[in-house]
């Protein structure tokens, strides 16, 4: 019986229901901000047909460097995803309360980075009007197979996972949005699914979130650990590393973490909620995140160190680009900046407040971006066959406007799909942090009229 | 102290002498007369100084560059342009033949590298760029030659039959004649043997019985004569089913990680399909109790 301490004990259903349900209402600042993500994925689309029409010849990648912004934007997205479950599946089975308010939160991140990493993956290909023979034609030997399959089956879990908790707050919203559009009011009769309250529909529905909160786990590590294989599987330096599947596994716990911590203050404030997104949640978000990074570190240590120590003849030139030669400066700000020092601020409780918490978090996330960035360059431009007669060009990268703009609308396309969900659903689960307030289900019903 | 002085100033001396020496007297090619004048098997035909070039393009143009373009690297001494009319009116036919076939210094030798009709072809191809050197026409010294390869299947024995034009075109036995044996490899020919000819013209070997054939115990014999100079590129190939049999398995046939999709490992089609579709309904289970939730209503 381990109550949430939280700041204001004992809301009311009334209440509860009122504050999770007016930032639906209120449109305050969604317009322009609606409007800024949506130029943002104009100018992507734009992109992306040019890219259409004249071929990945409008990106720098080339016969060498032919993995860039977009495979690295992959895993980031595949990395902050993974959040989902650690928060709602993780913490959740083994009885963590706290997670309550921040779990959809958590989900909804999941759904709109996993289907966004999708499509970043049909960005990369020149031709993807054949992606279909991936499936007719693809190799059960090959990653790239077991990837697409574990990436559908993370988006179909993690979207089952968002959708099964909201069903219990159907009634809530068919009772407390009468004054909104028609099409809401329908959509949130059909999502019910018929849903009164009653004892078995309580059971049941607990039962598959188990059930789902389960499966999640090995999926979400198979999907990061599938990812990490795209590179580990080849024999090429700075990939061919027995850790890379728990090297990346972490590293997306610290990414999805920071994401959160990014969400939880946005709508904490934003949506004003700052009576259930309380400073006692940042505290433990940054004390997850102390531990979380510090896993991290651990393994970065052994990434770098181990082979390092050894200073293969292969490898020498990829591990002095990274520590001090053309990618020395992005390598150790993000090892520094986006690792190190956010693990020494955590420490403190003071930085464990939300506006600290953001700005480390914001860190964090920028670090994590160009991390996969680093992960993924470098090495190919230190291929076991030296590169000869080829145009100079081929030798370096950068990515192009056309690339930073795709990339770009891939971003805010999850973001978009994160706010879309933020305005149409309660962005916590209302029957969820009643029960915790100590309300009956007879009292939701009485509530919900359904008794 | 003057002694000493002197001392080290004649060591020095003598050093840079010894440098300069060593530096400017770079050995010299050293051409017996009969290699000059001696003139290739065959006549050179633009077939032959086109084979020249692609050859001269693979193992030359990397030191000499092309010829008449004075490319070539800048080694100590140099290669040397090749095309020049310098280098063409003092060097015959058999002159480069020797400078490629024995090299000097940093000039390798291409004794072993190259066969001799790539070398020859070679020659035909630098030495065309010598105005005066005629690419049809020329006399062959060598003499027409015949040869027959008769076997016999019990002892595995091969024999060869050399034979000649003479000068009134009748057909006579060659005696004395090496007669060499080859077996047909993947990369080159094995000798197997090296026979003169009898007084009846026979050169005979036994087959070894160490030889690896295709699965069926088949190899490929080749005749031919060892001096080609004097009896030229008379050659016969024979196959003999006297070989050790050998089965190649071919990999693309088993299951392998790295093979065709019809090839995938059966641990790994039971593993992935397992376990995608044990997920799977789990999933597509879910889904269905989603619909038992409005039966649940009244409980
Ligand atoms: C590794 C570089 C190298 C390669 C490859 C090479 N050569 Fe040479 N070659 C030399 C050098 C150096 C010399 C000059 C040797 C000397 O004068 O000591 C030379 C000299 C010669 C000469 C004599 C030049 C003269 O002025 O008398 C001939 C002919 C020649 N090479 C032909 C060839 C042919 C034909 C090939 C290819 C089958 C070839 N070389 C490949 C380096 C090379």
């Amino acid at each position: 019986m381990s109550k949430v301490k939280n700041k204001e004990p004992g809301k009311s259903l009334n209440t509860i229901v009122s504050d999770l349900t007016k930032p639906l209402k209120t449109h305050y600042g969604f317009t322009p901000w609606i409007l800024f993500l949506t130029a943002i994925m104009l100018l992507g689309i734009g992109a992306y047909i040019i890219q259409l029409r004249d071929g990945l010849g409008v990106t720098a990648m080339r016969d060498y460097i032919s993995w860039g912004l977009y495979i690295s934007s992959f895993i980031f997205f595949i990395a902050t995803a993974l959040i989902g479950m650690l928060i709602s599946a993780v913490l959740g089975l083994i009885g963590i309360k706290w997670i309550t308010p921040i779990a959809r939160i958590a989900e909804m991140i999941a759904v709109g980075f996993a289907l966004w990493a999708g499509l970043v993956i049909i960005f990369d290909m020149g031709r993807p009007d054949r992606f279909w023979h991936l499936f007719v034609y693809g190799r059960v030997q090959s990653p790239i197979v077991w990837d697409v399959t574990v990436v559908i089956t993370y988006v179909a879990i993690s979207i089952l996972l968002y959708l099964l908790p909201l069903i219990p707050d159907m009634p809530f919203l068919k009772k407390a949005m009468t004054d909104q559009a028609k099409w809401k009011q329908k959509m949130y009769h059909i999502l019910s699914f018929g849903w009164v309250g009653s004892e078995g529909q309580y059971k049941l529905i607990k039962r598959l979130i188990r059930v789902l909160a389960v499966l999640i786990i090995p999926v979400a590590l198979a999907i990061h650990t599938v990812t990490s294989w795209l590179f580990a599987m080849t024999l090429r330096v700075g990939w061919d590393s027995t850790i890379f599947g728990p090297y990346y596994v972490t590293g997306a716990f610290v990414t999805g973490g920071a994401a959160v911590v990014i969400a939880m203050f946005i709508f904490s404030t934003d949506f004003r909620l700052k009576n259930y997104i309380t400073h006692f949640h940042f505290d433990k978000m940054g004390r997850l995140m102390v531990l979380l990074m510090l896993v991290y570190f651990y393994f970065n240590i052994n990434e770098f160190l181990v082979p390092g120590y050894k200073m293969k003849l292969l490898e020498k030139p990829h591990l002095y680009g990274l520590f001090q030669g053309d990618f020395a400066l992005m390598f150790w700000l993000v090892q520094i900046g986006g690792m190190i020092i956010p693990i020494i601020l955590l420490l403190f409780k003071k930085m464990r407040k939300p506006l600290p918490s953001l700005i480390i978090a914001i860190a964090v996330l920028i670090g994590a971006f160009f991390k996969r960035y680093i992960i993924t360059i470098p090495t190919l431009m230190h291929p076991h066959l030296p590169i000869q007669n080829v145009p100079a060009e081929f030798h370096t990268y950068w990515p192009t406007t056309f690339e930073w703009s795709i990339t770009m609308m891939a971003i805010a396309g999850a973001v978009l799909v994160v706010t879309i969900l933020a305005k149409l659903f309660p962005i916590m689960p209302i029957w969820e942090i009643a029960h915790e307030e100590g309300i009956t289900n007879e009292e939701m019903n009485e509530f919900t009229g359904n008794n | 102290m003057n002694s000493k002085k002197i001392t080290y100033k004649g060591l020095g001396i003598v050093t840079i002498l010894f440098f300069i020496f060593s530096i400017s007297a770079s050995a010299q090619w050293n051409i017996p007369d009969n290699v000059k004048n001696k003139k290739a098997p065959q006549d050179a035909t633009y077939e032959l100084i086109k084979t020249g070039k692609s050859v001269y393009n693979n193992k030359c143009s990397s030191c000499h560059g092309h010829p008449g373009k004075g490319d070539f690297l800048k080694l100590n001494p140099v290669p040397g342009d090749l095309g020049t009319s310098d280098f063409q009116n003092n060097n015959t036919e058999g002159s480069v033949f020797f400078k490629l076939d024995e090299g000097m210094g940093s000039m390798p030798s291409f004794k072993n590298q190259l066969s001799e009709t790539d070398k020859w072809c070679v020659t035909f191809y630098i030495k065309s760029f010598d105005d005066n050197f005629v690419v049809k026409g020329k006399k062959s010294t060598s003499i027409k030659t015949n040869l027959t390869v008769s076997s016999d299947n019990k002892a595995k024995k091969l024999k060869a039959k050399a034979e000649f034009e003479d000068k009134d075109g009748n057909m006579k036995v060659l005696k004395g004649a090496d007669v060499a044996f080859f077996v047909k490899r993947y990369f080159g020919n094995l000798s197997i043997g090296n026979v003169k000819t009898d007084e009846n013209g026979y050169a005979e070997i036994v087959f070894p019985d160490d030889i690896a054939g295709d699965s069926t115990g088949n190899a490929e014999v080749i005749i031919k004569f060892k001096d080609t100079d004097a009896y030229g590129n008379t050659a016969v190939t024979k196959t003999v089913s006297w070989a050790n049999p050998v089965h190649y398995e071919n990999p693309l046939n088993e299951r392998h990680m790295w093979g065709n999709r019809s090839s995938a490992p059966i641990w790994l089609l039971i593993t992935y399909f397992s376990v995608v579709i044990g997920v799977w309904a789990v999933i597509l289970w879910v889904v269905f109790q989603i619909t038992r939730i409005k039966k649940l209503a009244k409980e």
